[in-house]
This record gives structure tokens, C-alpha cells and sequence, in this order.
């Protein structure tokens, strides 16, 4: 009796969850909601990426963002310079940023702590100054205009279907995720992260499946970025600064760095956050940064681990 | 060392020669020397700092050395730890390094890493199951870590290494803080792993433990070996005596504490 009690709830939300997601763009009016929900979806994307490296591996990586921006660029360049079709570019963008996950990873996943999110940083800067100064492959500043796949008429319509797009892939990663965690390479990661030294005792090549977990999470960053090409049809250097990699990392450590729906909640609730918190103008980031640092003393395992305080105080 | 089928159980499956290995200018063991047969349990006796746990350390590639360790027809040093352990030698430690994050039965089935890509999750969980049951874990799977005794856990450290049916598996001080009777179980077990044809090299202070379960012992001091034989043997040798167990004798009392407890 009380076990059926709690099982209903239990398939319910996810339901509930489901329906919303998909009436949700029929139900918002303005092309700049809609957009909004698009960028939640993308950066849901990047943010499950961040989950296997510091989530599941719990090395610190600052880099999210410069995955990111390998992710728009690449599928920017394959389009305009090799003539790729838009499905190719966007696949081989996120191949890009995967691969560069290999060079950076190698190096740097002998370090450690406070180093490797150091390394990061400086990787990230590369990227972000190179795309800014190689003018002839980048056009700098200026930007680039990226061509949308398809187009049904207007930008409302272009958003709401691209918004399916975006969810399908989210959940699809999502699904990943879930299903790596308890695969035997998401244990061996945890038991990386756990104890490094009695994983590799007992066979685990421990440099290796982090340098796997480093490329899973490059590109999934640079899938999500070559989809923000995609919604918002042009990208120049100034949105894949060093506070992008910061929001990407805030949003994994605020939804719970431990579980595949904490990384999802974190990415939606910070993605719409700024909007709600607009009113606030000159003082936004004061009380934005105020608000994490709330959070994340009264939660530190953060969304995902008030949830399973809620449900485990209710049985 | 030229191995041929069927007298390999007649020579050393590990053998070291002039191991040295300095932290700075101490020289934690200096040109140390021992084997250990296939088959036997070998106990690695000492008092603390002689080196017993630097030279565990040194044969997993913990800890860099110079000398030379030959391991099953193979030489040894200079491999990363998970390659020492892919050559058959699995290790616990002094105090457990488990995996909190995991379950009890993830814990285990860590221990059977390198064979996931050959074997079906299931028989994967089967596998486990079976350690857990052997070193009377059964039941326990589902438990994180933390919920189990320090005896447990010492227990699911070596489920775990065992778990891949090591040729060598290395313990270090696998009865601190075990009752009599989780000893008594400890060492019931070591022979049972033992009879299914993994060899020991046990570092223990327990020298009732080691005259019960140990084939041969070696004893070390300052980073040498001074005493080597059956364990009557060098419990009885003055140099062991000397820097041993005279100590022991002191500590007589603390033992006893223990085992009331």
C-alpha cells in the first residue's frame, strides 16, 4: 500500500516533466522567450558535458567554454571554408572541440586540483584570443554570420523547431550520461576521483579513462556551441570569455555535481535566472553571485542533493 | 631467469634483488633482497619505518627504486601501478583505500576491471557476488561503504583484489584493529586463498598471526633484511629478538586490549 504510494509520484514527474517540456514553446508569445528556452536546452548540453569531468572524474576543469566556442567556430569554418552541410559541420564542430579535449587532456590531466583548473584557464584564454586575433580565419571581433539549416518562414517558427532539436539532443546526452555512470567505465571514473591511487592499484589505466571523460565532456561543450551558432545565427569571440566556463561550472555545482538531473536543473535554472533577476539592472550580479554563494553553503551538493534529502525525509 | 613449464613452481615468482629506495637522503630500503615462491604464504616482518610498506609500495610502482625485481619471468620495476597489477599482483593497503562514492558490490566489481570488456555486466555482478560471499560479505552489496565495520572493510579491500585471481596479492597489516575472532576468520581466509593458488606476501605485526598462517618469514630493520627462514625460526633470532620483539613484548599488554574489546 505505502509502497504504491510512493511509486505513483515517482512516475508521475517525469511525465509531468515531459508534457511540459514539449507544450512549453507553443506556449510562450515573444521570439525572445523562445530564444530563451533554446540557450536553457544548449547550455543543458554543455553543462551535462561538464558532469563527466567533474562530476563523475571531480577534476576541476575551466575550459567548458572554450570547447564551446571550438564547437561554433569549428562548424562555422566547415560550413563557409569546405562547404559542409549544416548536419556535417555541426557533427564535425563537436569533433573539433573533442579533439582538442585529446591534446589538452593529455598534458594536463597529470595535474591536479588547483593546476588543472589553472591549465584550463590558460587554455581557455588561448582560445579565446586567438579567435579574437587571427583575423584572416576568424574574422576577429567582427564575428560571423552562421547560415541556418532550414528555414520555415519566420524566426518564431525557426526557434520552436530548433527548441526540438536542442531537447532531443539534451535528452539523448542525458540518457548517455545516466547509462556511462553505471557502465564500467562512469565506476572507474568514480573511483578515480574517490582514490587515484588504489584505481590504478587495481588495473585501472587512470590517465586514460580521464582523457576519455575529458574528450566526452569537449565535445558535448562543443556540440552545444555549434547549436548556439545554429540559434543564434552569428558568433564573434566576446560570448566565449572566461565567464562563460565559469556560468557552465556554477551551473553543474548549483544543480548537483553528482547527478545526471542536478547538471540538467542547474543549467535550466541558471539559464533563466539573468531574465528573472533583470529588474535588478546595475545590481544584478551582485546579488546573482550572492545568491550562488547562498546556495551553495546551504546546499553543497547542491538541487539534486536537497531532492533526495526531500525524498528520502518523506519515506 | 629462463622459465620452463613445470618447474616454474619450483622458483620465485617475485624475486627482488638489491632494492634500494631513498626519499631524499634517507634510504628507506638499501639493497633488500628477498623472494617469494608460488603457492606460499610469506609473511614481511619489522618494526615501524623499517621499510615493510615503502617496499609493497616500490613492487606496485608506487615509489620509484633502483635494483631489480623480476616477477613471473618479467622485470617489474619502472611499471605504472595498473600495469603491476595487469602482471598479477594485487594489493591492499595499510589503511583501506575504498571507494566511497561506490557501493560495496561497485567496490568489488572495480577489482574486476580489466575483465569488463570481455564479460556481460551480469556475470560481472556474479563474480562480485562470489567474492563478497568469500570473505563473508554476503548480503552486503547494496551498502555504501561507510555503513560497514573497519574489520569490513579491511574484508572488501581484499574481495577486491582478489577478485581478478591474482597470481601475488600483497597485504599490508590486513588484522590492524581486528578482534580474535575476525583474526581467526582473517587467517582462514588467507589460506583459502592461498589453496586456490594465489601466493601472499603479508606484512603483519601479529606475530601469533604470522606463526599460524606464514610458510616463511623475512625480517627487515633500517631497510635490510636481517632474518630470513620459518617463522620459529626467525622469531627466535637474537637480531630479531633485538629490534623486534623486544619491542613487542612491551606492547604485550596493548594486544591483549584489543582482543577484550
Amino acid at each position: 500500500m505505502n509502497h504504491q504510494g510512493t511509486k505513483t509520484p515517482r512516475l508521475l514527474l517525469p511525465w509531468c516533466l515531459g508534457v511540459l517540456v514539449v507544450i512549453l514553446p507553443f506556449l510562450v508569445k515573444s521570439p525572445y522567450s523562445m530564444h530563451l528556452l533554446v540557450m536553457a536546452g544548449i547550455y543543458v548540453i554543455a553543462t551535462l558535458g561538464l558532469y563527466f569531468v567533474v562530476g563523475l572524474c571531480g577534476q576541476f576543469s575551466l575550459a567548458q567554454g572554450a570547447f564551446f566556442a571550438l564547437g561554433a567556430y569549428g562548424l562555422a569554418l566547415l560550413q563557409q571554408k569546405l562547404h559542409f552541410p549544416s548536419v556535417f559541420a555541426l557533427l564535425g564542430g563537436a569533433l573539433l572541440a573533442a579533439l582538442f579535449g585529446l591534446v589538452v587532456g593529455l598534458p594536463t590531466l597529470r595535474l591536479r586540483g588547483h593546476y588543472l583548473a589553472m591549465a584550463t584557464i590558460g587554455f581557455g584564454e588561448i582560445v579565446y584570443l586567438t579567435l579574437k586575433n587571427w583575423i584572416w580565419l576568424t574574422n576577429g571581433p567582427d564575428g560571423l554570420n552562421i547560415r541556418r539549416p532550414f528555414w520555415p518562414g519566420s524566426v518564431m517558427a525557426y526557434d520552436r523547431i530548433y527548441y526540438f532539436v536542442v531537447v532531443a539532443v539534451a535528452v539523448a546526452a542525458a540518457v548517455a550520461a545516466i547509462r556511462v555512470r553505471r557502465s564500467w567505465w562512469g565506476r572507474a571514473l568514480l573511483a578515480v576521483r574517490d582514490n587515484e591511487l588504489a584505481a590504478s592499484s587495481l588495473g585501472v589505466a587512470t590517465t586514460r579513462v580521464k582523457v576519455y571523460a575529458f574528450m566526452a565532456s569537449a565535445f558535448l561543450g562543443g556540440l552545444a556551441g555549434a547549436m548556439y551558432a545554429q540559434a543564434e545565427t552569428y558568433i564573434s569571440p566576446d560570448f566565449f570569455n572566461f565567464d562563460l566556463s565559469i556560468m557552465l561550472v556554477v551551473m553543474l555545482l548549483v544543480g548537483g555535481r553528482n547527478s545526471v538531473g542536478g547538471a540538467v536543473a542547474g543549467a535550466i535554472l541558471l539559464g533563466f535566472l539573468p531574465e528573472w533577476l533583470r529588474f535588478l539592472k546595475d545590481y544584478y550580479m551582485l546579488i546573482f553571485g550572492a545568491l550562488v554563494t547562498m546556495l551553495m553553503i546551504v546546499m553543497p551538493n547542491g538541487l539534486a542533493g536537497l531532492w533526495k534529502k526531500a525524498v528520502s525525509s518523506r519515506q | 631467469m629462463n622459465l620452463k613449464p613445470g618447474t616454474w613452481n619450483l622458483k620465485p615468482l617475485l624475486e627482488v634483488r638489491d632494492l634500494t629506495v631513498a626519499f631524499g637522503g634517507l634510504k628507506a630500503l638499501d639493497g633488500f633482497s628477498m623472494s617469494v615462491c608460488a603457492g606460499e604464504i610469506h609473511a614481511l616482518i619489522g618494526p615501524n619505518g623499517s621499510g615493510k610498506s615503502t617496499f609493497l609500495n616500490a613492487v606496485t610502482g608506487l615509489v620509484a627504486g633502483r635494483g631489480q625485481i623480476v616477477f613471473n619471468g618479467a622485470p617489474l620495476l619502472g611499471l605504472p601501478p595498473y600495469r603491476v597489477f595487469r602482471a598479477g599482483i594485487a594489493r591492499s593497503f595499510q589503511t583501506p583505500r575504498l571507494f566511497p562514492s561506490l557501493t560495496v558490490a561497485e567496490n568489488t566489481l572495480l577489482g574486476l576491471h580489466v575483465e569488463c570488456a570481455r564479460k556481460t555486466a551480469r556475470e560481472l555482478e556474479q563474480a562480485a557476488e562470489a567474492q563478497l560471499a568469500r570473505t563473508g560479505l554476503a548480503g552486503r552489496g547494496a551498502l555504501p561503504v561507510d555503513r560497514l565495520t573497519a574489520a569490513e572493510r579491511r574484508c572488501l579491500e581484499i574481495a577486491r583484489a582478489v577478485a581478478h585471481s591474482p597470481l601475488l596479492l600483497l597485504l599490508d597489516e590486513p588484522a590492524a584493529g581486528m578482534s580474535a575472532a575476525e583474526r581467526q576468520a582473517l587467517a582462514a581466509l588467507l589460506r583459502e586463498i592461498r589453496a586456490s593458488g594465489t601466493a601472499i606476501l603479508l606484512i603483519e605485526h601479529d606475530l601469533k598471526m604470522v606463526a599460524d598462517v606464514a610458510d616463511c618469514v623475512t625480517a627487515l630493520n633500517f631497510g635490510k633484511k636481517i632474518a630470513e627462514g620459518a617463522p620459529a625460526e626467525v622469531a627466535s633470532h637474537p637480531a630479531v629478538v633485538e629490534a623486534y620483539l623486544g619491542k613487542r613484548q612491551e606492547n604485550g599488554t596493548q594486544i591483549n586490549a584489543d582482543e577484550r574489546r
